[in-house]
């Protein structure tokens, strides 16, 4: 009997109605575990290279891990991995909430969906039975009335949802999917590729469970997370005040990206605040599946638009990139907007970007009232932002170049707009500077994503005023130095390098951060021992720093296949230029530092520097064997 | 004449859950470090929210900005600091 995983992964091709079972064996979950692992594992053996995003061909994966869905805090997360509409590269993002570990009870550890229906449809899953159903009537709904009437037609309030808005059915690049609507798998635009299959959402309800090799042992874990969480200090400020609790932080530190990047410092900073929001809109605070942390908010007002408390409430990435990154200083606006991109399901983070940077093209003359349908688009306008989100979100005038994303708007719009795009491999930044958290702006230019802030733990939780705990929490991988939080010298590559491959196995193993990550309450040592204690594996920490390494490899291969070059591993030109004013005034990344630190990181990687592509040897010791024989034909294997 | 210095705190985060202001302003002896600076304003205005700023051993949960520096608990303040506790400032 297995334990943790069922062995099984769904398969609905939706242009012809057929569905299949795929099984696998043990050896197959130990080595890829979940995640990104399990469906890279198919983009990389059965997708056809160059496959254009949105068309039928592109694999859509819902997968979950072999620790998704038992009763401890952290493990209700599930990742959807495709061909980036956004970007080209890969697609994947996680989302929490509850539809991860309601597939696992229905008996699936994924789901894959390929081709495109005729007609819109939604996928119903009620244990073993699969049914694909017809949409039609909820084709243009947005999502609050979408989830309403499927659970209505089937009859069940417990039914879990996982479904795209009218932004993903108009196929906006950066569209979301949704759980909850207050969960979602936001960034690199896979709700869009779903909008693509003409697939409205899919619906799962399950009574199976997850198999579990020792049950009190993980029940002993969770009342001991339950109880003493709140001891840790990032805990216990994500669940007073939400992620927004940072944003002070981060200004006071001059590194709240402010005005599309223009500088780190927002002079009405405090107004968008975590302690602000609990002052003044929140209504209750909520969590995921099983999690004790509590860090999920709801937030509703009435001024000066009324706010849907259905939709939750706006976390970090939200706040700044609604609010300071478009120079908006009013929670409440903050809160609308989040409300909106919620409705249409879109990603907040690109859906900031996209309005900052035509805030910048407004006032740098570059866009005029013409374009912008007579919104005064300078930085600040509240209403403007809320008007262009509708107009994203609906594909309407300007809004229809902007759901493009910052790199294709800019394309279309040239005159100099490029500049202004702030993007890597076509992802817009997320709301953290990369003039100030050097390690960050590696995994910036690295990510296979684009940019994507959750790639590694972020410098300013190791410098020289960190808390103790977290670097003693970092002393099992081997750091044990403090480092200031802009460099990117050799001491910081290979903190970088540790870092990005335990993060890897987190999200290969759909981990939240926020329970895991190494300055959290749960150590690394308690997360092996769950894994053991749900899969009956004597997992040790090197085993799942492989894991994470393997991963990064597979996505590196991925996106080597799909084009990108050594060349896409960059930074915007705004980052080599020095941050005009605040507390990080002058800071820079200099563009021949960051040369030398991803030369050494390939060469640590095992990978050709030149190519930036994984070396044939360290597919073969990852066992990825087989990935070799796809990126090196030429090859001749020692075993052949 | 009165010699003591004046230090104003800025609140950030829990803390200013904790003290219920968002800033507080204390008149120190000259001298006064960052460290007793801060034990007098959690003695003076919430004892129980040292659990929040100090570990067990003593060394600072929090991070504070020190007339927009970093600054050591050992340091000395001058006169009309202004002292910003932060919260942790990580991911988001």
């Amino acid at each position: 009997m297995s334990f943790g995983y069922h062995g099984k992964i769904l398969r609905v091709n939706l242009s012809t109605g057929e569905v299949k079972i795929d099984r696998h064996n043990e050896q197959f979950y130990r080595t890829y575990m979940g995640g990104a692992g399990i469906g890279l594992y198919y983009l990389l053996k059965e997708q056809r290279p160059g496959v254009d995003p949105l068309d039928p061909d592109n694999m859509l994966i819902f997968a979950t891990s072999v620790v998704t869905g038992i009763p401890v805090s952290g493990f209700s997360r599930h990742t959807i991995i495709t061909k980036s509409p956004l970007t080209g590269a890969l697609g994947e993002s996680q989302g929490g909430g509850f539809w991860g570990p309601e597939l696992k009870f229905a008996g699936w550890d994924a789901v894959i969906i390929t081709g495109r229906s005729s007609k819109p449809v939604y996928l119903w899953i009620n244990d073993d039975k699969v049914e694909i159903r017809d949409a039609s009537h909820l084709w243009g709904k947005e999502t609050k009335e979408a989830q309403q009437m499927i659970r209505e037609e089937l009859g069940d309030n417990r039914v879990r949802i996982a479904q795209i808005g009218p932004a993903g059915e108009r196929l906006v690049r950066f569209a979301n999917v949704t759980n909850e609507l207050k969960h979602f798998n936001g960034r690199t635009g896979t709700g869009a590729v779903m909008g693509s299959k003409n697939l409205k959402a899919i619906a799962v309800r399950g009574t199976i469970g997850v198999p579990m090799y020792d049950k009190n042992a993980l029940l002993e874990k969770a009342k001991w997370f339950a109880q003493n969480n709140q001891q840790n200090p990032a805990n216990h400020e994500v669940r007073e005040l939400g992620t927004s609790g940072i944003v002070n932080g981060h200004n006071a530190m001059g590194m709240l990206p402010t005005r599309n990047f223009q500088t780190g410092y927002f002079e009405a900073a405090d107004k968008i605040s975590g302690e602000t929001m609990a002052e003044t809109i929140l209504a209750k605070r909520e969590s995921c599946y099983a999690c004790a942390v509590s860090c999920k908010r709801v937030v509703s007002c009435e001024e000066p638009f009324p706010v849907d408390p259905a939709y939750g409430g706006p976390e970090y990435e939200t706040v700044a990139a609604l609010g300071s990154l478009c120079g908006i200083d009013d929670i409440r606006i903050v809160a609308k907007g989040n409300e909106i991109c919620g409705r249409y399901g879109m990603d907040t983070i690109s859906s900031g970007a996209v309005v900052a940077f035509a805030m910048e093209c407004y006032e740098k003359g570059i866009l005029t009232k013409e374009d912008t349908g007579g919104i005064d688009l300078r930085f600040g306008n509240g209403e403007g932002m809320v008007g262009l989100l509708e107009m994203i979100g609906k594909r309407e005038g300007l809004g229809d170049i902007l759901a493009e994303g910052v790199k294709r708007a800019s394309e279309k719009i040239g005159r100099g707009s490029e500049r202004f795009a702030l993007h890597t491999k076509g992802q817009e930044l997320p709301m953290h500077e990369p003039r100030v958290k050097g390690m960050l702006g590696i995994s910036y230019a690295l990510s296979e994503l684009g940019a994507d802030h959750t790639r590694v733990e972020h410098d300013s939780d190791f410098d020289f005023q960190a808390p103790e705990i977290f670097l003693k929490q970092a002393e099992t991988l081997g750091i044990l130095e403090r480092l200031e939080t802009w460099t990117i010298d050799e001491k910081k590559m290979r903190m970088f390098y540790y870092l990005q491959h335990h993060f890897s196995f987190l999200d290969t193993l759909c981990c939240c951060l926020f329970c895991f990550a190494p300055v959290r309450a749960f150590t690394m040592a308690d997360l092996v021992n769950i894994i053991s204690a749900t899969t009956g594996w004597e997992v040790s920490l090197w085993e799942l720093m492989k894991l994470g390494e393997r991963r990064t490899n597979m996505a590196r291969a991925f996106i080597i296949r799909e084009g990108f070059t050594r060349a896409d591993d960059w930074l915007p030109q705004r980052m080599f230029e020095e941050i005009p004013n605040g507390p990080s005034k002058g800071r820079r990344v200099s563009p021949e530092e960051l040369e030398k630190a991803l030369n050494l990181y390939y060469r640590m990687a095992g990978w050709d520097p030149e190519k930036a592509m994984p070396g044939e040897a360290k597919l073969v010791e990852l066992d990825l064997g087989w990935l070799a024989d796809i990126l090196y034909p030429e090859r001749v294997s020692v075993a052949k | 004449m009165d010699e003591r210095i004046k230090v104003k705190f800025i609140l950030t985060s829990v803390l200013r859950l904790r003290f219920k202001r968002n800033e507080i302003e204390l008149l120190l002896a000259p001298g006064a470090t960052l460290r007793e600076a801060i034990q007098t304003l959690v003695s003076q205005y919430a004892p129980d929210a040292s659990e929040f700023i100090f570990d067990s051993a003593g060394n600072l949960k929090v991070r504070c900005i020190v007339n927009k520096g970093l600054a050591n608990l050992d340091d000395e303040l001058p006169d009309n600091s202004e002292v910003i506790i932060l919260s942790q400032v990580g991911g988001g």
